[in-house]
C-alpha cells in the first residue's frame, strides 16, 4: 500500500463542504468494516515506491470510545489536511498514514479496527471514515490500547525500518489507562495469533519502540490526572497533555516535524503555525503542550533548569522546629 | 512446569523459522509476509502466527536494565543522574532522566539526613491531596505544582540507600527567583514583579481554597518561566492545614517569615501572602536600594502593606488589587521580556 500522490488542494476540496455535515453522515459504519477487521491479518505494509522512495509510516490510533469520539470527527471534517500540510511543507518526505480505531476489548464489539498505510488524500479519508465510532468503553478507566500497540509491533512491516532502520510514528489518542497486559485470549479471538502467555504492556512498549516512536495524546487537562502518570511510566516525555482536543492534528504534526528536524526548535514551529493562520491562543496552548517533548530533544528554545551555585559548606536548608 | 509442557497446554506450537525446502534460517519477517529463501530461492509463507512471550520478556529486560555508577533505582524505575543542581546538608537535588530510550526528564531529591524524612513524606502526602483537590480550577493549577514520579528508598550513586523523591522536570522553568536575583543583583524591574506576584497569588488562591498553606514561599521555591511569564510553586515539605504548626524554617531566609510564625504561631493563609510580599520586596531591592530603580508608589505601598502583615484581602482579591495598582503605575498590561541570559 502507499501508492499515489498526496494533494493538499484535493484534500481541502474534499472536506470543504463537511464542516456542517453531522458526524453520523460521515461515519456510516454500524459495525467493524470487513476490511478493517484485524482477524487473520498477517501484516499491514508501508512500502517504498518510485513515487515515494522514502516512505515514512505514521499511525493514527484513535480512541473511539464515548468520551473520545470527537477527535476522529474533527479529523474527517477539517483537521487532517492541516496535519499533512505542515508535514509536506516542512520537508517531511513521503508520509504514509494508517488509521486504527481502539476500543475496549472486554465489552466492545469492534475494539480494534485497522486500515492500511496510504499516501493519497482519498484513501486516507476512506479508512478514516470507514472506522466504526462505536462509542463504547467500560467504566473501569481502561481501554485496550495495549492491544493496538501489540498489533503494530507484530503485524506491520515497513520499508522505513527494513531498509533504513528508520522508526515510524504512532499517534495514539486516549484518556484512560491501558490494561496491564495483552490478553492472549483477546489476541487469539480478535487477531488470530497464538500467544503462549499474556504479555505485560511494558514488554510490548519495549519491543515496539525499536521500530516506532510512540506518542500518547491526552485531549485536555481535566483528563490528565486519571491516566498521565501510568502513560509516562510507559512512554516518558512521549506523553503529550493537550489543552483542547481540537489541537490534536497540529500537535501530531509538531511532534513528527520536530523529531524529523523539519524545524530548528519549538518557537520555529510556533511561528509556522501563526503563518498558517492558527489563533495565537491555540499556538500558545500547543507550545505549552509540546514543550516537555521539545525539551527532551533539546529544541525547547529555552535553557534547561539552571544549577544553583554550590558552595560546598552550605548549612542545612531546613532548621527543624518540631519533632 | 517446563516450557514445552506449557506450550502444549496452551496449544501454541513454537517453531524456528526455517525454509521448509532447504532448512535454511528465515528472517523474522517470514512470519508476516511471503519471503524468498536466500539459499534455495523458494518463496515461503508461514501458515500460522505464533508469538513467544519469553522474547518479549527478554526485550523488556534489556530495555529497562540499565546499570552504571550514575544509575539510581527509585520505586521500581531506574534513572540516570545527569547533573547536581542544588545541594544542602540534608539533601542533594539532581537533574536526571529515566534510563530507557523513551525517557522522561526528572528532578530527584536524594535525602542525606534521615532526620528530614518526615518533611519529604509530608511533601508527598500534601501533593497527593492537592492533585485530587475539589477546589475550582484544579485542572489548571495542579499542573503548576511538582508532578510526582516516584518516591521511595533509592540506591544512590554511592550505593547507600536513601529516601528519594522523583518529580518531573518542569520544562521551560529554568530559574528559581533566587536565580533571577543572581542575574539582576541590583534588583528586578518592578514590571516583572507584577506578573510574578499575580501568578503566585493566583496559585496560592487555589492552594488556600484547597485547604492548604504552603508555609515556605521563599525565593528558592518560586520557579520562573521567563518566556511565557509563568510561575510554579515547589518545596511543599512544610505545607500543612491552617492551624497546624510549621515543621521547619530556612535559617538563611528567616527575615522573610512572619514574626508570629517564628514565635510558634499557627499556619494561616495570611502567612503565605506575607512571605510572598517580603520575598518580592527583597527581589526588587536587590543588594542595595537604588534610586534609579524606585518602585512606583502605589505598587510599593501595596507590597509594604502586605509585607508588614496589614493586608486583609484573600489571594484572589489581592491579585485584582495588584492588577489595578500596576495599571496605575505602568498603564495597560503589555508583555515586557525578562532576559535571563
Amino acid at each position: 500500500m502507499g501508492h499515489g500522490y498526496y494533494s493538499h488542494e484535493a484534500h481541502e476540496a474534499m472536506l470543504k463542504d463537511r464542516h456542517d455535515v453531522p458526524a453520523e453522515r460521515l461515519f456510516k459504519q454500524v459495525g467493524c468494516h470487513a476490511l478493517m477487521n484485524p482477524k487473520g491479518v498477517r501484516a499491514r505494509e508501508s512500502r517504498d515506491s518510485p513515487d515515494h522512495p522514502n516512505s515514512l509510516p505514521i499511525v493514527f490510533a484513535l480512541d473511539v470510545t464515548g468520551s473520545m469520539g470527537t477527535i476522529p470527527k474533527q479529523l474527517a471534517q477539517s483537521e487532517l489536511p492541516n496535519f499533512m500540510k505542515v508535514l509536506t511543507d516542512s520537508g517531511v518526505q513521503d508520509p504514509q498514514l494508517l488509521f486504527m480505531a481502539v476500543g475496549d476489548a472486554t465489552c466492545d464489539d469492534a475494539s480494534l479496527q485497522v486500515g492500511q498505510f496510504e499516501s493519497t488524500a482519498a484513501l486516507m479519508d476512506q479508512w478514516l471514515t470507514w472506522s466504526y465510532l462505536e462509542g463504547g468503553g467500560g467504566g473501569q478507566n481502561k481501554e485496550s490500547y495495549e492491544l493496538a500497540l501489540y498489533f503494530l509491533n507484530e503485524h506491520t512491516d515497513t520499508d522505513a525500518w527494513n531498509k533504513r532502520q528508520k522508526r515510524g510514528y504512532i499517534i495514539m489518542t486516549g484518556d484512560e489507562l491501558p490494561y496491564p497486559a495483552v490478553s492472549r485470549h483477546q489476541v487469539e479471538a480478535l487477531i488470530g495469533d497464538a500467544v503462549d502467555e499474556d504479555i505485560p504492556t511494558e514488554a510490548v512498549v519495549a519491543a515496539l519502540q525499536e521500530k516506532y516512536e510512540p506518542f500518547f495524546l491526552i485531549p485536555d487537562l481535566a483528563r490528565r490526572e486519571r491516566c498521565e502518570r501510568r502513560w509516562r511510566d510507559l512512554l516518558g516525555d512521549h506523553v503529550i497533555c493537550l489543552e483542547s482536543p481540537a489541537d490534536t492534528c497540529w500537535a501530531a504534526a509538531g511532534l513528527i516535524a520536530l523529531t524529523e528536524n523539519a524545524f530548528a526548535d519549538l518557537p520555529a514551529f510556533a511561528e509556522r503555525l501563526v503563518e498558517l493562520g492558527v489563533e495565537r491562543k491555540r499556538v500558545a496552548a500547543l507550545t505549552r503542550a509540546l514543550m516537555p517533548y521539545a525539551a527532551s530533544l533539546g529544541k525547547a528554545g529555552v535553557a534547561a533548569t539552571a544549577a544553583e551555585p554550590h558552595d560546598g559548606a552550605k548549612p542545612s536548608f531546613w532548621k527543624r522546629l518540631l519533632g | 512446569m517446563r516450557s514445552a509442557e506449557r506450550d502444549t497446554l496452551t496449544r501454541v506450537r513454537l517453531r524456528v523459522l526455517v525454509c521448509p525446502r532447504c532448512g535454511a534460517p528465515l528472517p523474522k519477517r517470514a512470519a508476516l509476509v511471503r519471503v524468498v529463501c536466500e539459499y534455495c530461492k523458494s518463496e515461503v509463507t508461514i501458515e500460522r502466527y505464533a508469538v513467544k512471550v519469553a522474547d518479549y520478556r527478554r526485550t523488556l529486560q534489556d530495555y529497562v536494565g540499565a546499570v552504571g555508577p550514575d544509575i539510581i533505582a527509585v520505586d521500581q524505575a531506574r534513572f540516570r543522574l545527569l547533573q547536581r543542581i542544588a545541594t544542602g546538608h540534608s539533601a542533594d537535588v539532581w537533574r536526571a532522566e529515566r534510563a530507557t530510550r523513551l525517557s522522561e526528564r526528572v528532578i530527584i531529591k536524594i535525602l542525606r539526613d534521615p532526620a528530614d524524612e518526615p518533611l519529604l513524606q509530608n511533601e508527598q502526602a500534601v501533593l497527593a491531596e492537592l492533585a485530587n483537590s475539589s477546589a475550582k480550577g484544579t485542572d489548571f493549577f495542579a499542573a503548576f505544582l511538582p508532578q510526582r514520579v516516584g518516591f521511595g528508598v533509592g540506591s544512590g550513586p554511592s550505593g547507600a540507600a536513601r529516601l528519594s523523591a522523583v518529580f518531573r522536570e518542569p520544562a521551560g522553568f529554568s530559574h528559581t527567583l533566587s536565580g533571577v536575583q543572581r542575574v539582576y543583583p541590583d534588583g528586578i524591574d518592578a514590571r516583572h514583579l507584577v506578573w510574578i506576584w499575580r501568578r503566585a497569588l493566583e496559585l496560592l488562591g487555589w492552594l488556600h481554597l484547597s485547604g492548604f498553606v504552603h508555609g515556605a514561599v521563599l525565593p528558592e521555591h518560586l520557579l520562573i518561566n521567563a518566556r511565557d511569564h509563568a510561575l510554579r510553586l515547589v518545596g511543599f515539605a512544610c505545607a500543612g492545614r491552617p492551624g497546624a504548626r510549621l515543621a521547619a524554617i530556612s535559617p538563611k531566609d528567616q527575615a522573610l517569615y512572619p514574626e508570629s510564625l517564628l514565635d510558634g504561631g499557627a499556619l494561616s493563609t495570611h502567612v503565605d501572602r506575607i512571605m510572598l510580599a517580603r520575598t518580592l520586596l527583597q527581589a526588587w531591592a536587590g543588594n542595595a536600594l537604588r534610586a534609579g530603580n524606585a518602585i512606583p508608589s502605589e505598587l510599593g505601598q501595596l507590597l509594604e502593606r502586605e509585607a508588614s502583615g496589614a493586608g486583609k484581602l484573600d489571594a484572589w482579591a489581592l491579585s485584582e488589587e495588584v492588577s489595578a495598582a500596576a495599571k496605575q503605575c505602568f498603564g495597560p498590561p503589555k508583555f515586557v521580556a525578562l532576559r535571563l541570559s
